[in-house]
């Protein structure tokens, strides 16, 4: 079983910022990766095969972890970050009721010469049409809207096994932390949305709620996701 | 017999006196100020100025959108005034804020109104940098947001954020900013409030 865990935010996008009274900084994003390589050790030692988005400081787009994670084809995504409140929040994607409307084709330019590839290489699944620039190379924008509604779907077919996922992950951290809330939410998030295979996001407690500079908390969460995730495999 | 009515006589001036002296000692109190009868306060006639409008807005707060009544003056005159008037409440946050879900400092730098019914709204850099929530406080941060200008523009159909002039992908990491909002937070994309509920009361 191959495991994608995306530790959230990196670089400039420290997420959560909590200045502790002992005068720590304590950014969301150094929390995030250490709950995910803590997390892949112990899935690792488990058995399972596990790739992290990121394993230092770095800027990653929602657009580039939706590539990384599905060019690995993983058969379960977790997305680890913190919440702003003192409960833990498992979320799963909620996609529209409404059927899906028609993907906006931009007008096509002339056709590449065969073997060039350019309409080929910007057709997207399920899509007909370009979207590249009359150049061959997409705009910026056109680039926005090609990785818009390539994504924007994937995550429909698996719904049903993220809830489970969630409901697994929801009972393995209330028995590892029956002081904390744990809340179940489905909202548009979109590198739920583009995983093709289960996924949920965790938010752990806030830093002012729980003390991450304490390696039983950060091993105590680790064995609790790593735990359920492996319950869920073996179901 | 005439002993008997002295006697009623004597009973009943003083008992007239003392009432008398009664009423006109509580007349001169209530009169001077120095007593005064605890009554519910009527509700003061809320003077509606002819020069000002009424805005409706969605603000982030505690997990949920919660709705306020703004009062803006002088009157919104067109739609350019109701978006420049929404989106400037909308960055002061709601009364008595103690959750500051909206990034402080934000400002409104330019807004223009595309031909395709679409509001651009370019705001400074703060409401991207001074934003450090969680998925569920941008969700609403701009759901709020959008639902507080469709609400109060005429004529619109949606609105796209533009941070200092550009296109950007997000906000805070979590939710997509670089569509027009409507399809990112839709109306049929509600919170679980049992969820919510459960997450308003968290306890240690």
């Amino acid at each position: 079983m191959v495991v994608a865990i995306d530790p959230g935010h990196g670089g400039y996008d420290e997420g959560i910022v909590y200045n502790s009274p002992d005068g720590n900084r304590i950014s969301e994003k150094n929390v995030d990766l250490a709950l995910a390589l803590a997390m892949a050790a112990d899935l690792r030692a488990g058995g399972a095969k596990v790739f992290l988005l990121r394993q230092a400081d770095r800027y990653l787009g929602i657009y580039q972890r939706t590539r990384i994670a599905s060019a690995r084809r993983p058969a379960l995504f977790l997305s680890v970050h913190l919440s702003s409140t003192a409960a833990f929040h498992i979320y799963v994607s909620l996609m529209p009721q409404a059927p899906v409307p028609p993907t906006p084709v931009p007008q096509a330019p002339p056709a590449p010469a065969a073997g060039t590839g350019a309409a080929a290489t910007n057709t997207t699944a399920g899509q007909t049409g370009s979207l590249s620039g009359s150049s061959g190379q997409p705009t910026p924008q056109q680039q926005a809207l090609r990785n818009y509604y390539q994504y924007r779907f994937r995550q429909r077919p698996y719904l049903p096994q993220s809830r489970d996922f969630a409901s697994a992950l929801e009972q393995s951290v209330t028995q590892a932390f029956p002081g904390k809330n744990v809340s179940y939410m489905e909202i548009p998030l979109p590198i739920l949305d583009a995983m093709a295979c289960p996924a949920v996001l965790l938010e752990c407690p806030g830093p002012q709620f729980m003390d991450y500079t304490d390696p039983a908390t950060v091993s105590g969460i680790a064995r609790a996701v790593a735990g359920a995730i492996m319950t869920y495999g073996k179901e | 017999m005439k002993k008997r009515r002295s006697r009623s006589r004597t009973v009943f001036l003083p008992v007239l006196l003392f009432i008398l002296a009664g009423g006109l000692a509580a007349g001169y109190l209530y009169l001077s100020g120095g007593y005064r009868i605890a009554r519910p306060a009527a509700p003061e006639p809320q003077a509606q100025p002819e020069d000002s409008s009424y805005l409706k807005m969605y603000y982030p707060m505690g997990g949920f959108l919660q709705t306020e009544q703004r009062s803006v003056s002088p009157a919104i005159e067109d739609r350019r005034d109701a978006a420049r008037d929404a989106i400037n409440q909308y960055l002061a946050g709601p009364e008595g804020m103690t959750d500051p879900a909206i990034p402080s400092g934000a400002k409104l730098r330019r807004l223009y109104f595309g031909t395709n019914g679409v509001l651009y709204v370019d705001l400074s850099q703060e409401f991207k940098s001074n934003f450090h929530g969680d998925a569920l406080t941008e969700y609403l941060l701009l759901k709020g947001f959008y639902e507080s200008l469709i609400s109060n523009v005429q004529g619109i159909t949606d609105v796209m954020v533009l941070i200092d002039g550009r296109q950007i992908e997000s906000i805070g990491g979590h939710i997509l900013a670089n569509r027009p909002l409507g399809e990112l937070v839709p109306p049929n994309a509600a919170v679980s409030n049992a969820a919510i509920a459960n997450t308003a009361g968290n306890g240690q």
